[in-house]
């Protein structure tokens, strides 16, 4: 195959990853979503002088800090079954919302710890780390949505190999895996510089600290 | 603040009443198969798409095969829908368990360990042998010539653990056919150890031409359609069963191997034979009064995954009975070995790429903190290191697994004749990921420090830019821990692919993915007290 037949084919087959790409965004941005939510609560609570109340901020938060996503997604697959019935009605799960609830986790350690460590520094600290680092963060993510594809969702990892499955043929696997990195860091890149853009305009920047962004 | 040890017996709790939930959100299933089907109006059938003509795409992007077709001859007689899913030697009966398909028709063999997993419905409906696919310049004749030889195989496949326990090859193990074609390709292995029928065509295919097909044929065993365990004598069971037995009889089994497969196929002529004999008018492989086939028109006489038997002792068969854990694969030596050698991997594939990650942070950053405003070219050096951080950051790590395994590492053997072990090249991968985040921690406080001691030489800032970075260094690398079971998806033999392939060869899978889950809690806390026990030591 020469590489103008190779990129003429991957071209062809833009349109199916683009889809498979929307997915691994869809499941980053639910996990930061919810991740962040539950996280403050339980930086939040992890503050508090109430009766176990930091006690179970502070050992949920280290349950979530020290399990890999990775694992997470292989023990969800087999532990949560695909279809629960539910009022007589049956409901799937798809393998994207036990990947985004993987992924889910280890955004509440990485945002209860950045709770509590900005709330112990100070308010106005607080606000400008915590964005700087969840933006960091959330390019993570996109990176560890990637994996999804072994639990088989349907995003665009998953995507390339069925597209080199219909090729079948040698070398283009390496071509076709390339591209899908390409499409990768132009996202990282594009989302680096759009953020950077924000958080000039709201925020006075400031440089990574410490609390580092963590998976 | 809490003390360490509430802390961690709070975590402790939580985690088992955590399990406790699960367990019981597990234990309820819904109704039966054939209601839900019915319900639904589709049947969702797992079937191969590495597997030639059994089960593959076509240009088109379809899933079709032979294997498809009898899912089509399924769905069509029940009058709903029919959804393909691709499933993998390696996940294919996770997947039904888990209850992704409702059927299984994808190469598997029939065998007595794969009898406890699911239930598996006669008549079978294909057989096939293990044979290997190997370089016609190979000097290799016999199985016994492989001992201590390194040969492809899938994950999954019923035979490795007679390969590896009997036979001593030491298998490579890959995610699924197509994975373990490549490898096979690619140099990493003697040979491909697989079933006959699908490497009989792997070889009629273009670039195949300087291989051929050895070894006596062993391990000869059918192939069997599965339903999740329980459903076997139930209504939708009976059903596929009935069906398949149908195809048999009225011939289409056949006519489907005539227009997939092409080769003449003994065991489907026999079956035929079988199922549509007659004695006094009456067929003799029919359901009896109690709901059962005959026993003379089913086959028992099947392989079992080979290796020395084990039998479970008192103790565990009664803490199986009384709480569902299964200690059966900690027990068994030949899997208390393979959970060993995953264990190993594991520490050793974190330690190396922790090392390897520090190495190159603290190299790149000094690198481009003394390039930085010399002369133009070594400013293209910084800018160059800049640009490999950044795509080291942004591309997923599980991606530059793939391209470094099927890519660079083909083309460093092809040219310099020097084969890199996936060991060494997941590290490299890790330690690149990792390492470009580490640089940018480091060049960040050295420019700092550099601003406020401007005649010191970048490498004299070093260790006070090492502690200044110190707690995201320390996260970085325990992040590289957590991500290093990746590796798994390029047949390293660590935690994740023992703990995966004794779930799919019957291992109870609720133990192992909880004792999995723990065991990384565990070797993370620990590595974690270990940072914060270094940090108070140089604190000081």
């Amino acid at each position: 195959m020469s590489y103008w037949e190779t990129f003429e084919l991957l071209l062809k087959w833009s349109p199916y990853l683009a889809g498979g790409f929307a997915l691994n965004i869809l499941i980053s941005v639910t996990s930061m979503a919810v991740g962040t939510c539950w996280g403050l609560v339980l930086g939040w609570a992890r503050g508090r002088r109430r009766f176990l109340v930091p006690e179970c901020g502070a050992g949920l938060t280290m349950i979530c800090r020290n399990v890999p996503s990775f694992v997470l997604m292989f023990y969800l697959a087999f532990m949560v079954p695909v279809e629960v019935s539910w009022g007589g009605e049956l409901y799937l799960v798809p393998a994207w919302v036990k990947a985004s609830l993987a992924l889910t986790i280890p955004v509440i350690g990485f945002c209860s710890d950045q709770f509590a460590g900005g709330a112990a520094a100070g308010r106005r600290r607080l606000g400008r780390t915590f964005w700087v680092s969840w933006v960091q963060y959330f390019l993570i993510i996109v990176m560890a949505s990637a994996t999804a594809s072994v639990i088989g969702a349907d995003e665009i990892v998953g995507r390339i190999n069925t597209v080199v499955a219909i090729v079948n043929e040698s070398g283009f696997l390496i071509t076709a895996y390339g591209f899908v990195a390409a499409w990768f860091i132009l996202f990282g890149l594009l989302f680096k510089f759009l953020t950077g853009l924000v958080g000039k305009m709201v925020l006075s920047a400031g440089k990574p600290t410490g609390l580092q962004a963590q998976e | 603040m809490m003390t360490r040890p509430a802390l961690f017996r709070t975590a402790g709790w939580f985690f088992a009443i955590f399990l406790l939930v699960l367990h019981s959100a597990v234990t309820a299933r819904a109704q039966d198969a054939m209601s839900r089907i019915l319900e639904r109006q589709e049947l969702v059938v797992g079937v191969k798409a590495d597997y030639g003509p059994w089960g593959h795409y076509d240009v088109g992007g379809r899933l079709v095969g032979f294997e498809p077709d009898i899912a089509q001859e399924l769905a069509g007689r029940l009058g709903v829908r029919l959804r393909l899913v691709v499933v993998t030697s390696a996940n294919r009966l996770g997947k039904l368990e888990q209850g992704s398909i409702d059927l299984m028709i994808a190469t598997m063999g029939d065998t007595v360990e794969r009898r406890k997993v699911a239930d598996l419905l006669q008549p079978h409906y294909y057989a096939s042998a293990v044979r290997l696919l190997l370089p016609k310049a190979s000097p290799l004749t016999s199985w016994s010539q492989l001992r201590g030889r390194p040969v492809c195989i899938s994950s999954g496949a019923y035979f490795n653990r007679h390969l590896t326990e009997n036979l001593l090859v030491v298998g490579q193990q890959y995610a699924g056919a197509r994975d373990a074609a490549q490898a096979l390709k690619d140099g990493y292995c003697v040979g491909w150890a697989f079933d006959d029928t699908i490497l009989a065509q792997t070889m009629k295919q273009p670039g195949w031409e300087d291989y051929r097909l050895g070894m006596q044929g062993i391990q000869e065993t059918p192939w069997v359609v599965a339903v999740r365990r329980g459903e076997g004598d139930a209504p939708f069971g009976r059903f596929v069963s009935d069906t398949i037995a149908e195809l048999h009889r009225n011939g289409r089994l056949l006519e489907l191997q005539e227009e997939w497969i092409g080769l003449p196929s003994e065991f489907l002529e026999e079956k035929k034979e079988l199922w549509s004999r007659e004695a006094d008018g009456k067929l003799v492989c029919e359901r009896q009064a109690d709901g059962q086939f005959p026993a003379e028109c089913l086959s028992n006489n099947i392989a079992t995954g080979g290796g020395k038997a084990f039998t479970l002792p008192d103790w565990a068969r009664r803490l199986r009975a009384g709480t569902g854990l299964d200690a059966g694969s900690f027990l068994d030596p030949y899997n208390r070995s393979r959970l060993l050698r995953g264990f190993v991997t594991t520490i050793a594939i974190s330690v190396a790429s922790i090392i390897g990650s520090l190495v190159i942070g603290f190299g790149m950053a000094l690198a481009i903190a003394s390039l930085a405003g010399g002369t133009m070219v070594s400013r293209c050096v910084a800018w160059g290191l800049r640009a490999i951080i950044a795509i080291a950051q942004l591309t997923p790590p599980i991606l530059q697994l793939y391209i470094l395994f099927f890519g660079i590492a083909v083309v460093i053997r092809a040219n310099l004749g020097v084969s890199l072990d996936v060991f060494w090249i997941a590290a490299f991968v890790f330690s690149l990921y990792a390492g470009a985040t580490n640089a940018v921690l480091i060049q960040s406080e050295l420019s700092d420090l550099s601003h406020k001691t401007p005649d010191a030489r970048p490498s004299a800032l070093l260790s006070k830019a090492a502690l200044g970075a110190y707690d995201g260094l320390f996260a970085t690398c325990i992040n590289i821990v957590k991500a290093a079971g990746m590796a798994s998806t390029i047949a390293l033999f660590d935690m994740i692919t023992a703990v995966n392939d004794l779930i799919a060869e019957g291992a109870d899978k609720f133990t192992m993915m909880n004792f999995l889950l723990l065991f990384y809690l565990t070797f993370v806390i620990i590595l974690t007290s270990a940072f914060n026990f270094v940090r108070k030591r140089l604190a000081r």
